[in-house]
């Protein structure tokens, strides 16, 4: 393929703006896929990513497309995810391309992740279409969009294109857009081979696939390329391009975007980032790769059963092959027996995590309270991070303590202005900003600990502005903050899974919810069961479930035997997902609401 | 051991607001209701080769079936099984529904248990059960069976209703007492899912009685009946005498054989199960009624036998227990609490276990299998 006739681009947006149906309609004008296989969101091929109806991983393919100018272009369209937790996967994808298509919903306008991915793309010099989405809906604003993308965005609005992912319209022009405004990747075909990793994935068969951009030189099959991050040599078995699934290619050479196959066992062992040369004639330098994915949320993954701990244990190492950002090292804990710390980009991605260990690995699990990473200074003048509650040391010790922040952009029509300005101050936040940035939408800039925004921060603001907010956040330096750490007693036993650190001044606050929310979840026992929220030995809130007086069905005759031995069986299952602490029965949805408590309520 | 023979009568005269059972209001299937039960006889009765010492014609409404209706169902049952010559006939019937000569017809044809469906001797209960017969009706029900020869009375109450405090089930109780029935079927009030009255209570037209309420009825209802000189011998049920306990129910607690005629009815026999259509137009257009079946593993057996087991005064033989299930500190904890009892080599529930039988057994059923 003549590198001019190559174009490289991503599409990127706020969540649900229509990346990846666009996607499929380019898929379906150009022909890469053959119609019978067309299905909606095509990119999207984990079972969790269908079912939510959310891309979570970026996913590449190559489409031959005939431009009006009579010629056929090689499109590498790299569709990324929209939701905050995974912007890392943009800028991944962002690497390995020449420019992007910035979507916009045209009911909603811009939106946070707009703004945010927007600023990731620029920072990469590359060059930004914006698209114009969903002009076939009623509540369109088109106008509107057009006139953010001049003054929100900064961008030329005579470069917008309109389109509907839905219907077809429009997407033609997109194709002639990428074409005549895109640039063709630079011509570096005969410098010493340098290769971007910008992902990379396990197969069974073959062992780790990498995807990469090659940027200079080639690589070819039987070649020996050389991992700048690990100095380590292997053998190319294969590489290739995507199609719907990967294409054999004898060469992939500079600009091109495709797949090497090298007899690599680990993902840890092709980390992306990294930049692949050749064993001999290698190149000096690597190329600028990027920060590894930052945890910020921490929590622990338990099995329910003891026995799965196994299983648990393969099922997260095969998990992280596909999954870098997954972090994990082994705990113990006196309630919950042996299982994992681990570390996650955000919220979502702990669910989608505990999901498809569920899912794909059939172990019932259970995943502690979400914490953040505490700086703790200590007397002796010593500096400590934490990132589990049960590190927490006794307060004698503590000099003080600091957590991380976060600044939020948050942007959304002027009449909920009130309740979000309620809801970032109740979450201890600092306003730094607001600005209209039309006469009806506003954007807001808080300052906020992160700690807050992790339980349901973001459902909240949905909430509060019938889902018109949108946010976007970036990392802050750490600030001081007055800590205590809070025990849940269950049955007078110390759940230690169940501990949390929380600011001073909400604990009794949490301390209440969590033990209500643990009385609706723990069912009634033969016995009486207190269960209390303690800050060192002083209890700051209680409950009682009471003891279970009678649950006997009145009538049991012939046809209802068989009904309840059912449900006997069924409840049997149910057993296998509690936890036995003491004599008490925790189901698994109690660890989890203690991850759903709202303030409110 | 004996089987047993279930006859189901699926005919009301309208639905009460409580009962989840499959009946139908529609009687002109009564004719070929008979018909298909006395087809289903034929086809299943080869596969039974016990001795029956029991036959039970259960509803729905089985006094709404003409006596010679029932009459031929018997005979048919004679000629086709092997009938015990002491054999326990129950006939559960209405208030209201039976003349004294229909009660003389059904005595005369063997129905020598009749189960009288009074369920309170109020008024005012009657009616927010839905119930189309007066206390009065129900006493005068009574009578008139016993005049007919029937020395062998069964009444089912119900308690535990909404807004009604402990001494008005007392006085209702009492009441019921005074005819001197030789066996009392007590249940307590449910809500079962789909039925009127579970949707009025959860639209909150009335406010059911709490758990703790439940629980004090429950206790209540065994000592007064036990006072009286009924012998609680099963979560619900109460006799007299021991002659007086249901023999036919009894088989399905202890997992004896029995056939079940009639729609929606199951049957049991040798670690299978099955059961029929349950709407009457299917039942009685099929060519072979049986809507579906199961075998039984050893291990869903003996659980089986366990929760039945532990509804009951005879409770489970050490021997039948799961294997180390004495031995865990749970069941270990029930004996200690007060709530299990170790009697004549039998683990049995005392009056508190028994009111929570359906936790227990879900907790011993839990540990019967790592
Ligand atoms: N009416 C209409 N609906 C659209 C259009 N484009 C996308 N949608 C719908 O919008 C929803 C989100 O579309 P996706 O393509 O999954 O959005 P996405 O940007 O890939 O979402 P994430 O990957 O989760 O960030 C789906 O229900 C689509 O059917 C459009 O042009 N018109
Ligand atoms: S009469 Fe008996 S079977 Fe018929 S509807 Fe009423 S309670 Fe149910
Ligand atoms: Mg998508």
């Amino acid at each position: 393929m003549r590198r001019d006739r190559i174009r490289n681009f991503s599409i990127i947006a706020h969540i649900d703006h229509g990346k990846s149906t666009l996607a499929d309609r380019m898929i379906e004008i150009t022909g890469a896929v053959p119609d019978r296989s067309l299905k909606d969101q095509l990119l999207d091929t984990m079972d969790i990513e269908r079912e939510r109806g959310i891309t979570i991983k970026s996913n590449a393919i190559a489409l031959d497309y005939e431009a009006e100018d009579g010629e056929t272009y090689c499109l590498n369209l790299i569709d990324t995810p929209g939701h905050v937790d995974f912007t890392y996967e943009v800028s991944r994808a962002l690497a390995a391309c020449e420019g992007v298509l910035l979507l916009i919903d045209a009911t909603q306008g811009v939106q946070a992740q707009t703004v945010s991915n927007l600023y990731l793309a620029l920072e990469q010099e590359l060059t930004v279409i914006p698209v114009i989405n969903k002009i076939d809906l009623p509540a369109a604003d088109v106008d509107r969009v057009h006139d953010q993308i001049e003054s929100e965005l900064g961008l030329d609005p005579f470069d917008a294109v309109e389109c509907s992912a839905k219907t077809g319209q429009g997407v033609e022009a997109i194709l002639e857009a990428i074409v005549a405004l895109i640039p063709p990747p630079a011509d570096k075909v005969d410098l010493p081979l340098r290769a971007l990793i910008f992902d990379s994935q396990y197969d069974e068969y073959r062992g780790v696939v990498i995807h990469c951009r090659v940027f200079e030189g080639e690589v070819n099959k039987g070649d020996m390329i050389k991992l700048f991050g690990t100095d380590r040599e292997y053998r190319v078995e294969e590489t290739g391009i995507f199609r719907i699934s990967r294409i054999a290619r004898k060469t992939l050479s500079a600009g091109e975007v495709g797949y090497v196959i090298a007899g690599i066992k680990t993902v840890g062992n092709a980390r992306v980032g990294d930049t692949m040369t050749l064993a001999e004639n290698p190149a000096t330098e690597p190329l600028a790769g990027y920060r590894d994915a930052q945890s910020v949320v921490f929590s622990s993954i338990y099995p329910v059963d003891a026995v799965d701990y196994e299983d648990l244990t393969l099922g997260l190492e095969k998990l992280k092959l596909n999954d870098a950002s997954l972090l994990y090292e082994k705990e113990s804990s006196a309630s919950l027996g042996f299982g994992f710390r681990c570390g996650f980009l955000g919220l979502l991605h702990l669910e989608v995590v505990q999901e498809r260990v569920e899912r794909e690995y059939g172990i019932s699990i259970i995943t502690t309270a979400p914490t953040v990473r505490y700086r703790i200074t200590h007397r002796t003048g010593a500096v400590v991070e934490i990132k589990n509650p049960l590190d927490y040391p006794d307060p004698s010790v503590i000099d003080f303590t600091e957590e991380p922040y976060i600044r939020a952009d948050i942007i959304l029509p002027e009449r909920y202005l009130g309740p979000v300005i309620a809801l970032c101050i109740q979450n201890r936040g600092m306003n730094q900003k607001m600005h209209y940035m039309d006469p009806r939408n506003v954007e807001l800039r808080y300052d906020l600990p992160l700690a807050e925004i992790l339980y349901e921060f973001y459902d909240r603001l949905k909430s509060v502005s019938q889902g018109y907010a949108s946010f976007a956040y970036e990392p802050l330096e750490y600030q001081k903050a007055d800590l205590v750490k809070v025990d849940i007693l269950v049955n007078k036993e110390r759940v230690d899974a169940l501990s949390f650190l929380s600011h001073r001044d909400r604990a009794v606050a949490r301390g209440r919810l969590i033990c209500a929310q643990l009385k609706k979840t723990i069912h009634r026992h033969l016995f009486k069961v207190p269960i209390q929220a303690a800050i060192g030995g002083n209890v700051i809130a209680r409950e009682t479930i009471s003891a279970m007086r009678k649950d006997v069905t009145a009538k049991c005759y012939g046809g209802d035997i068989s009904r309840k031995r059912k449900l006997l069986e069924k409840q049997k299952k149910g057993k296998k997902r509690m936890k036995m602490v003491g004599s008490v029965e925790i189901p698994q949805e109690a660890f989890l609401s203690v991850l759903k408590t709202s303030k409110e309520d | 051991m004996n089987a047993g023979l279930y006859v189901h009568v699926p005919f009301c005269r309208h639905r009460c607001h409580f009962c989840a059972f499959m009946i139908t209001t529609h009687r002109d299937f009564l004719a070929d209701w008979e018909r298909a039960v006395i087809a289903e006889l034929l086809l299943r009765g080869s596969a039974f080769p016990e001795t029956f010492d029991t036959i039970y014609f259960g509803g729905g409404t089985p006094s709404l079936a003409p006596p010679d209706s029932i009459g031929r169902i018997i005979d048919a049952a004679r000629k086709h099984l092997t009938v015990s010559p002491d054999i326990e006939i129950t006939l559960e019937a209405n208030p209201g529904d039976l003349t004294a000569r229909d009660l003389g017809e059904l005595h005369e044809l063997g129905v020598n248990r009749l189960s009288l469906g009074l369920q309170s001797t109020n008024d005012d209960d009657l009616s927010f059960l839905t119930r189309h017969h007066s206390a009065k009706e129900g006493r005068d029900a009574f009578l008139a069976a016993r005049a007919a020869g029937f020395a062998n009375i069964t009444i089912d109450l119900i308690y535990g209703l909404p807004h009604r405090n402990r001494e008005e089930w007392r006085d209702r109780l009492g009441a019921a007492l005074e005819l001197e029935p030789d066996h009392v079927s007590a249940y307590q009030l449910t809500y079962e899912p789909g039925t009127p009255m579970r949707r009025f209570r959860d639209k909150g037209d009335f406010t059911s009685l709490t758990i703790e309420e439940e629980g004090e009825r429950f206790a209540l209802t065994r000592r007064w009946l036990a006072e009286a000189g009924y012998a609680p011998y099963e979560i619900s049920n109460f006799a007299l005498e021991p002659r007086f306990e249901s023999r036919h129910n009894w088989k399905y607690w202890e997992g004896a054989p029995y056939l079940g005629l009639g729609p929606a009815a199951h049957s049991f026999r040798d670690g299978r199960r099955w059961w029929n259509h349950g709407a009457v137009r299917n039942y009685v257009r099929a060519v072979d009624p049986k809507k579906g079946e199961e075998s039984l593993t050893e291990a869903q057996i003996r659980l089986e036998m366990m929760f039945l087991g532990l509804r009951t005064v005879r409770g489970i033989r050490i021997e039948n227990l799961p294997e180390g299930l004495l031995d865990r500190p749970r069941t270990q904890s029930y004996l200690d609490q007060g709530l299990a009892e170790m009697v004549e080599g039998r683990f049995r529930l005392t009056s508190r276990g028994l009111a929570v039988a359906d936790g227990i057994a879900a907790d011993l059923g839990g540990a019967t299998t790592p």
